[in-house]
């Protein structure tokens, strides 16, 4: 495990995003029942649980999708509920789709300006910045549909980074990748932080790169949390072991 | 190096432009151009100004609109009777761009008005509404008693020259190349390509369709000024929904979001029906094959790999940074 990229004083920074009793039903089924969340100030935040858990639907209320059933969500210490979408990129939360949705006809480059915030002076000397910190610089005339598939993740990435957001969500960023795609892929979210002075919430299923750079890790199963710790403390944890394989009598776990 | 080059360009393009012109107008002193093709001028003007216009709508917000014409009629009519009505105490040179104005305005009310509601639909919706919208404008226009009626509006002075349509066209590509390329074009583009991402990515998606859909609507609204002061008779029976299918037409033509491509088909398909008068009773037979057969072309990668060659030719120069 890289102790490196970890920040050592996170737990004393303030809350970006924090969560109270939020919930959300689907006709009778309780998808989500009253989490209490909270990603801190310059922290990795990791999202898990199996299939189903509601990771997804936790994404969809944090970036107002979907209206909560019941508790609040405050950003940067404000209530978000009444907020559209595009209010709250304003307001500083940036995200990326499961189902990559880039703008594909427009070029590398138009991607990232449209996300900026409205600006009457040139912004592509900052736009070039975030391609280069990508390696799509040399790409930044192409149009966005024809890149690789590993290399739309990544600008998907940018796009959200470019309205220099607070906190960016990540959905998914590693999946689809080969493993050293990945590989590359944990390092830059890492730099991404200290770089874009950002807090990172993301989903993902790949246990290496959650593992390998989450400040913190919070467990989802069934609509609720049943762990939240260090990586080392979730790798350890009986309750998230058995959400994920299940319970044996003879446990050699 | 790259600002000489786009200086060039414009150099060339005001170049190119006022040289049409120019040869339009000598071959219409010298009394070259027959009288047929001479009555197509105009025409041919308003349509690449309605394609253009369609354009916004259907190529850079991608939302399919069949009442275009609609927006059309309700221009050419604010237009005619406002000229109509003060064609005694205004003299023609403030009258006119005053009716374009109030054309273009009028039309982009209504345009506001409508996507209130009509935004909240979607794709194949939203055609059928706007469809419904151009009839229901048509259906109006006829029973109301200040537009003439059934019989038409007769007596618009006719102002519209073939100078002033093709002033009026020039400033349309100016101001739709202006829009493609604003922050707001940026964004209209975005929108259709990924509505959900524009949203996450800050975009008022809602606001951007209506400003697009309005900016086109004001368009097609100068489009019917220009009509209505040309021909002096105005029916409602024109601007029906063939009419809106024919401007669609013309943009699915050129290819959707290519302002050059809404030119060049509008020309050919002005042109195209009139050049193929000597085939009498099939001319629209053999229309409809040409179209059909230009339609599977442009589907087909002819087209795309033209393109490319272009692209590869131009890229020394367009390079950036």
């Amino acid at each position: 495990m890289e102790q490196l990229n970890k920040n050592p004083n996170s737990s004393e920074n303030l809350n970006v995003l924090e969560t109270q009793g939020l919930g959300i039903d689907f006709g009778g089924l309780t998808a989500l029942n009253a989490l209490d969340f909270c990603v801190k100030e310059n922290e990795i935040c990791g999202l898990i649980g199996p299939n189903g858990a509601g990771k997804t639907t936790l994404f969809n209320l944090l970036t107002n999708i979907y209206k909560p059933s019941r508790g609040s969500i405050s950003f940067l210490g404000q209530d978000t509920s009444g907020l559209i979408p595009h209010q709250l990129h304003r307001r500083g939360m940036g995200r990326t789709f499961q189902n990559i949705r880039l703008f594909h006809r427009l070029s590398v480059l138009e991607n990232i300006l449209v996300a900026m915030r409205p600006s009457p002076q040139d912004q592509r000397k900052e736009a070039y910045e975030i391609l280069r910190f990508f390696q799509l610089d040399s790409q930044a005339e192409q149009i966005a549909g024809n890149l690789s598939y590993g290399s739309q993740r990544k600008l998907e990435i940018g796009r959200a980074l470019a309205g220099r957001p607070k906190l960016i969500l990540l959905d998914e960023p590693a999946a689809g990748m080969n493993p050293v795609e990945t590989k590359v892929l944990s390092q830059q979210i890492a730099q991404i932080r200290d770089r874009f002075q950002v807090s990172v919430l993301l989903i993902e299923h790949d246990m290496k790169l959650v593992m390998d750079i989450c400040d913190v890790i919070w467990v989802l199963n069934f609509g609720q949390f049943i762990a939240k710790g260090t990586p080392f403390e979730i790798a350890a944890n009986q309750q998230v072991i058995e959400a994920y394989l299940g319970r044996k009598e003879s446990s050699r776990c | 190096m790259l600002k000489i080059s786009k200086q060039r360009k414009r150099w060339f393009a005001w170049l190119l432009l006022s040289g049409v012109y120019i040869v339009i107008m000598l071959l219409m002193q010298e009394k070259m151009l027959s009288r047929h093709a001479q009555s197509l001028l105009v025409p041919l003007c308003i349509n690449i100004i309605l394609a253009l216009s369609l354009n916004i709508v259907v190529g850079m917000l991608g939302e399919l609109s069949l009442g275009h014409a609609g927006f059309m009629s309700i221009g050419a009519y604010a237009g005619g009777v406002f000229s109509l009505q003060t064609q005694d105490y205004l003299p023609p040179l403030l009258r006119y761009p005053l009716a374009i104005l109030l054309g273009a305005l009028v039309a982009g009310v209504f345009a506001g008005v409508l996507s209130i509601p009509v935004f909240r639909l979607k794709g194949d919706y939203l055609a059928i509404v706007t469809l419904a919208f151009g009839e229901i404008i048509r259906s109006l226009i006829i029973n109301f008693a200040w537009s003439g009626g059934a019989a038409g509006l007769k007596g618009t002075p006719r102002d519209t020259t073939f100078t002033t349509a093709y002033l009026l066209t020039v400033l349309v590509w100016m101001i739709s190349q202006k829009i493609y390329g604003s922050r707001l074009g940026l964004e209209m583009r975005a929108v259709r390509d990924n509505a959900i991402a524009a949203e996450a990515c800050g975009i008022d998606v809602m606001n951007r369709k209506r400003a697009g859909f309005i900016m086109a609507a004001a368009i097609a609204g100068t489009a019917g000024v220009l009509y209505s002061h040309y021909y002096t008779i105005l029916t409602a029976g024109v601007f029906d929904y063939n009419r809106s299918i024919e401007i669609l037409v013309m943009v699915v033509l050129g290819g959707m979001g290519s302002m050059f491509g809404s030119v060049v088909s509008a020309i050919t398909l002005t042109i195209a029906p009139e050049a193929l008068r000597f085939l009498n009773d099939y001319r629209m037979l053999i229309y409809s094959l040409l179209l059909i057969t230009a339609m599977l072309a442009r589907q087909s990668r002819i087209f795309d790999s033209l393109k490319q060659r272009l692209k590869e030719v131009k890229r020394p120069h367009g390079a950036t940074e």
